[in-house]
């Protein structure tokens, strides 16, 4: 007995992860007796069933043609230089960590910012400082060395708004 | 083994030389490209040297090696540098008539024996094996040229049977597909 035909497109479809599967020989129970059922009264899927034993012969058969001149390229050791396996083990997951990283690169900024706030800081010599005194009128006094200072009065002359005289002591 | 994972690089040299055409095997049918292959091939086995200290002997070396040339095609592969491949397979599939094998495969119709050459329907399968997704020719690949069971090919791309089934069935259907329509085209 034959399933109407849009009964038996919809179960092909249902079915083909299965069959896919039935070819490799991994389908197993009640899952590989329905593909039995269907494949005995579905000549669509049979043709389906032998297509995919076909890629899969045609494909092995392609691949064992490769010959000794294929494998020439495929010498040991390499062309590049080895490192010994017990030294250098690899780790893919090295470098897939990025703390160790981060916490070096934030380690290196504080110990630059570190070293230039430690760095003595030294005063050129040639800048005066400049004290006021406490005066009727404003005098400013620039100490020089231990000889020397210069003392800004700063006075109003009337016709002026103000007037700047300035002299060594 | 032992001489190979203490360092003998020419110990490692007879292992290099008994396991090579099947490393190389997966490696072209995963890229689809000769010397692109054989480079592949060259650090697969560059890595395996480097981890050999920590093989332990609880699988085969065979799976060991497969899984590790699975994953540096794989890693080649997703970084997109087979793009250029891909072409190949338009060249290669682009001359297909209606009477030659890759007709015979795609079409509706039982396959006769005409005595078309394998050789091109090989080819255009390799070829078109270049247009899946990176998983869907891995899985394709170790089933049907490594012959592995769906548990085999789960441990190798770690993760589970029933993504193996499902990557395989859909693989099919779209190298079918493929195939069908550069046929009809």
């Amino acid at each position: 007995m034959t399933q109407p035909q849009s009964m038996s497109d919809a179960l092909c479809e249902a079915l083909a992860p299965q069959l896919s599967a039935y070819a490799d020989n991994e389908l197993w129970g009640s899952d590989r007796e329905q593909v039995i059922r269907h494949l005995a009264e579905c000549d669509v899927c049979r043709r389906t069933l032998a297509r995919y034993r076909t890629m899969g012969e045609t494909l092995r058969e392609a691949m064992n043609t490769v010959t000794a001149r294929d494998l020439s390229g495929i010498t040991w050791p390499p062309h590049r230089a080895l490192t010994s396996p017990r030294r250098a083990i690899y780790n893919p997951t090295r470098w897939r960590d990025p703390w160790p990283v981060l916490a070096g690169a934030v380690a290196l900024i504080m110990l630059l910012i570190g070293l230039q706030i430690l760095r003595p800081v030294t005063r050129p010599s040639n800048i005066a400082e400049i004290e006021q005194l406490d005066a009727a009128d404003p005098v400013m006094v620039i100490p020089g060395d231990e000889e020397r200072m210069t003392i800004i009065w700063v006075f109003d002359t009337g016709d002026r708004s103000e007037s700047v005289d300035s002299g060594p002591t | 083994m032992l001489k190979a994972q203490k360092g003998d690089t020419e110990a490692f040299g007879i292992l290099v030389e008994r396991h090579r055409q099947q490393v190389y095997q997966v490696a072209l049918a995963m890229v689809g490209h000769a010397e692109t292959a054989r480079d592949l091939t060259q650090d697969a086995f560059l890595r395996a040297y480097e981890a050999i200290a920590r093989f332990r002997g609880d699988a085969k070396f065979t799976t060991w090696l497969r899984r590790i040339v699975t994953n540096v095609c794989l890693d080649h592969l997703r970084k997109g540098e087979h793009r250029m491949v891909v072409a190949s397979y338009e060249e290669k599939l682009g001359s297909g008539d209606e009477d030659s094998e890759v007709g015979i495969l795609t079409s509706h119709r039982e396959a006769p024996d005409t005595g078309v050459s394998r050789k091109e329907l090989g080819a255009a399968i390799v070829a078109a094996l270049s247009a899946l997704t990176p998983e869907q020719r891995t899985v394709l690949i170790l089933r049907e040229i490594e012959g592995l069971s769906y548990e085999e090919i789960a441990k190798t791309m770690d993760c589970a049977t029933g993504t193996v089934m499902s990557r395989l069935f859909y693989g099919r259907r779209r190298l079918q597909a493929l195939l069908r329509e550069h046929h009809e085209g």
